[in-house]
């Protein structure tokens, strides 16, 4: 608690979010040094280029700060910020190309897996793994093992079916797997 | 341990400030939103209304004496 008072700068959650709502520049600075590393991670997991990351942070604290009026407190407000930037760095990823689902839809029976590890990955050798995933496995990837959205979540925000989904999931899973064997884990 | 499990403990390495400039960006499209429009924009715009208004009243009265 203590730590997080700390970074809001002796403000509470609720007082920061009352200040942005009021367009407090100073409330938004304390927000993004708070809320900017985090949300840096999650936009280099989607997209390959530090710059476009970059790009879709700005983007995305823009929307943060000028939608603010509509944060209604229902879930945490990382969560909502979280969701806006995924929005942000899969809009960057459609700019730039669009998203290409590779592969065989029928492939999403999740066959029991006895493949276990237990390693500590560094940030490169993760970045590393995801920039060798197509963009449909790695997007996939990212919502529903990172993000936690379900299948039917993810059909919806993309426009794929389900058994899309599923079997990207499955092939990002087996690519990771031959990845990581290649890597002497 | 799964290996989707692997990448959730480890995804947080991830995180790290953007830099600096990332902020200024930021800060300048704000500031870009906040600030009013100039006058001289605004007459630029009204300018170019009444121009395509007046193009389009001669263009009418042209086809008008033409079919007569």
């Amino acid at each position: 608690m203590g730590k997080l008072l700390h970074l809001y700068g002796y403000m509470t959650e609720q007082q920061l979010i009352t200040r942005l709502k009021d367009q407090d520049p100073q409330a938004q600075r304390r927000a993004y040094e708070r809320f900017a590393p985090m949300m840096f991670g999650v936009c280099k997991r989607y997209l390959r280029t530090r710059e476009d990351a970059e790009e879709a942070l700005v983007s995305g604290f823009f929307k943060v700060f000028t939608l603010i009026g509509q944060y209604g407190g229902a879930g945490s407000f990382e969560g909502w910020i979280r969701r806006i930037m995924v929005n942000e760095s899969l809009m960057m990823l459609r700019k730039n190309q669009p998203i290409i689902f590779p592969g065989d839809d029928s492939k999403f029976a999740d066959e029991p897996d006895s493949y276990s590890i237990d390693a500590e990955l560094s940030a490169q050798e993760i970045l590393d793994m995801l920039d060798q995933l197509p963009n449909g496995y790695r997007t996939i990837f990212n919502l529903y093992v990172l993000e936690g959205f379900k299948h039917q979540e993810i059909a919806d925000m993309l426009g794929i079916s389900i058994n899309t989904s599923k079997s990207q999931l499955i092939l990002a899973k087996e690519k990771l797997k031959s990845l990581l064997k290649a890597k002497g884990f | 341990m799964d290996i989707f499990d692997l990448f959730k403990k480890n995804a947080s390495k991830l995180d790290e400030p953007p830099p600096e400039q990332t902020w200024a960006k930021l800060e300048q499209r704000l500031l870009q939103r906040k600030r009013p429009r100039r006058k001289g924009i605004q007459f630029l715009q009204l300018g170019a209304v009444v121009l395509i208004v007046l193009v389009l009243i001669v263009a009418i009265l042209m086809v008008m004496y033409y079919k007569k």
